[in-house]
């Protein structure tokens, strides 16, 4: 009679270790965002009012929560540099990510079809950069793609420009950072979906006429789309918040909601407008993480 | 039935050899399947049957000799050229299309018109009686009517040669007894030359004109079913194909097409001489166990005296296990039941001189 209840408080209690986590680590802070967000602008420290305090009792508090109010939302639509920051971010994340695809593709596709004792070493080749530091590898792109640096040199000493190409502090230079830094989180899904396909799939679409390109585009490519869409969110969702990246190699002109963001708090000192756009972009951001969500849950009751 | 000869076959293997790394698959193999035959390649596991049956396909290219399809060498053909379809052990239907786009993905490849894919697939999904379910996906169908999709689709092409891998290995055994009489009636009604590759003797025995049975490799023996079963060339087939008993003898004489062998329970008489061995030479001879008569009349050839071991009851008929006066042990079929035979009973058996067959001695490997 004890023993089913013992066992649902032990489920209990294992489900309770990460509900706890998420509330402490992930929602108390969101929570503090969102308040901040609701307040106003103050020449204080914290620079935002209201400031609640246990000391001042339940009745003080009740008050201060009539002083809450959207304004930093309504500001947010009042100038246009949010939405060209919102746009823009949009903008070059889905460029980078479309880039991205094209490159990890052949190579999860060369991964994925190499003899199997090989496969866990070339993976780790396209992996291992990515286990230095990701600052340094995003500076390490300004020596090669400024007006004087190793690219440039090498296009100027072999005659293809008299004059260096405009990389650095572009929106392009943006696109190359995010490209390649996400790279490892496009290809594992790209891998995973291209190597757990039955090679007798391929072998009966060419046994029925294919040639290797139709097989492709057939038979290995439409298989391959969850992988695709994986991969695809996986870089989009983060390189739209992305701000390491615009900021070391982007242009005064490259807009992207990161650096709004940054400069709402650190230069403007304006919390609430920066809580506002944190809010609105994890708005945006929500539904592409419900999608990857679905599509994991998805793939795992295969 | 259809053999070799008569016209030119639709298949000619020549010396056809190949290797992986240390590992020889198929090791000179010649054979030769005619216009509308169904032939079996029998083997056990690892026999290299899968392989020949790859290289005929296309999927792997031989390390030496040649494939010659309808009188165009192809070996070097790739499959997608190749007037071969292939039925897969897996079936391998494509997951993300549906019924109809499975049978018809090889008619889009061969650039037919819409319209023309569309009245051939109807087509077909009728012949795999499989009308209404054109638009579901494999997963959800039974296994026999994915088998059945699977069928259809390698023959939407009308290729020369078919080819299945194991076709009856994924089915319950409930379901293969039909399937088999269907893959029969199909491949007669179309008249195009199946190729089927099997470790189950009783599915090529009952499917095939003809069974080439492979060990190592090689090609032990081709032939008829009956052939392959009465008249196994070697001790490996004899052994592969059904229950025998092997009684070593020595060949005393020939008288015409009779031969006479002396062994250690005295004289035997077979009908048919081996043409290929010499006086006194030592072979051993292979008789099925519905061949070892139990209670044989008094005039009967070969008559021995036996000692019952014991007596198992198959449904309908018993396997009896005898002891000859020199320890031999051979396997007997009666009708009946197994309470007719008692341990340690002295009976009289014969051995059927027309069941008494030959074999050839293993060739060194």
């Amino acid at each position: 009679m004890s023993a089913p209840s013992d066992r649902s408080l032990a489920r209990r209690l294992a489900l309770a270790v990460p509900t706890l986590w998420m509330a402490a680590l992930f929602l108390t802070p969101f929570a503090l965002v969102a308040k901040v967000s609701l307040s106003t602008p103050a020449l204080s420290q914290p620079p935002y009012a209201p400031v609640f305090a246990l000391a001042e009792g339940a009745a003080a508090a009740l008050d201060k929560f009539g002083e809450l109010g959207v304004a930093a939302y309504r500001a947010l639509l009042d100038d246009d540099l949010y939405l060209a920051s919102y746009l823009g971010s949009l903008r070059l994340a889905a460029i980078a990510t479309a880039l991205t695809l094209l490159v990890a593709y052949p190579l999860a596709l060369a991964i994925a079809r190499a003899p199997r004792r090989r496969r866990a070493g070339l993976l780790m080749l396209a992996i291992a950069p990515f286990w230095t530091s990701f600052l340094i590898r995003v500076y390490a792109w300004i020596m090669l793609i400024k007006d004087e640096g190793l690219i440039n040199h090498a296009l100027m000493a072999s005659g293809l420009v008299a004059e260096p190409l405009r990389i650095f502090a572009t929106d392009a230079a943006v696109v190359i950072g995010v490209v390649y830094s996400y790279l490892p989180f496009m290809v594992m899904p790209l891998y995973a979906a291209l190597e757990g396909q039955d090679a007798a799939l391929r072998e009966a679409a060419a046994d029925l006429g294919a040639p290797p390109l139709r097989v492709f585009w057939r038979v290995t490519a439409p298989l391959s789309l969850p992988g695709v869409l994986a991969g695809s969110l996986l870089v989009f969702i983060p390189a739209v918040g992305e701000f390491v990246i615009p900021d070391l190699l982007g242009g005064s002109d490259t807009l992207m909601i990161g650096r709004t963001l940054w400069a709402e708090f650190f230069s403007n000192r304006d919390w609430p407008a920066a809580a506002a756009v944190a809010i609105v972009m994890l708005a945006m951001l929500a539904p592409m993480l419900v999608l990857y969500e679905r599509l994991q849950m998805r793939e795992a009751g295969r | 039935m259809a053999g070799a000869g008569g016209g030119a076959p639709l298949v000619r293997l020549e010396g056809v050899r190949k290797s992986f790394g240390a590992v020889t698959a198929v090791d000179g193999v010649s054979l030769e399947i005619a216009r509308g035959e169904f032939f079996a390649l029998l083997g056990p596991s690892g026999c290299g049957k899968t392989t020949l049956m790859r290289i005929l396909a296309g999927f792997e290219t031989p390390d030496a000799g040649a494939v010659i399809l309808d009188g165009e060498d192809v070996s070097a053909t790739p499959p997608h050229r190749r007037p071969v379809n292939m039925m897969f052990q897996s079936y391998a239907l494509f997951p993300h299309l549906s019924v109809a786009r499975n049978i018809g993905f090889g008619l889009v490849e061969q650039g037919l018109p819409r319209a023309a894919v569309a009245a051939r697939v109807e087509e077909l999904l009728r012949l795999a009686q499989l009308e209404g379910l054109g638009a579901r996906k494999p997963d959800q169908l039974s296994g026999g009517q994915r088998q059945r999709v699977a069928l259809a689709r390698a023959l939407a092409r009308q290729p020369k040669l078919l080819l299945l891998d194991e076709p009856l290995a994924a089915l319950d055994r409930r379901l293969r007894e039909s399937t088999r009489q269907e893959l029969i009636a199909v491949q007669r009604r179309l008249g195009a030359a199946f190729m089927m590759v099997t470790h189950d003797q009783e599915e090529a025995m009952a499917t095939a004109d003809r069974i080439a049975v492979m060990r190592a490799g090689r090609i032990e023996q081709i032939g008829a079913p009956a052939e392959i079963y009465e008249r196994p060339a070697t001790r490996f087939v004899a052994g592969f194909v059904g229950e025998i008993n092997f009684i070593e003898a020595r060949l005393v004489a020939r008288q015409g097409e009779e031969a006479r062998f002396e062994t250690a329970d005295g004289p035997l008489l077979a009908r048919r001489a081996p043409e290929w061995a010499g006086a006194m030479s030592a072979l051993t001879l292979a008789l099925r166990p519905e061949r070892v008569a139990l209670a044989p009349p008094p005039d009967a050839a070969n008559r021995r005296e036996a000692v019952v071991i014991d007596a198992t009851y198959l449904g309908g008929r018993s396997q009896v296990r005898l002891r000859l006066a020199s320890g031999l042990e051979l396997r007997a079929l009666a009708p009946g039941g197994a309470e007719l035979w008692r341990p340690a009973q002295a009976i009289t058996v014969s051995l059927d001189p027309d069941g008494l067959t030959a074999l050839a001695p293993e060739t060194a490997r």
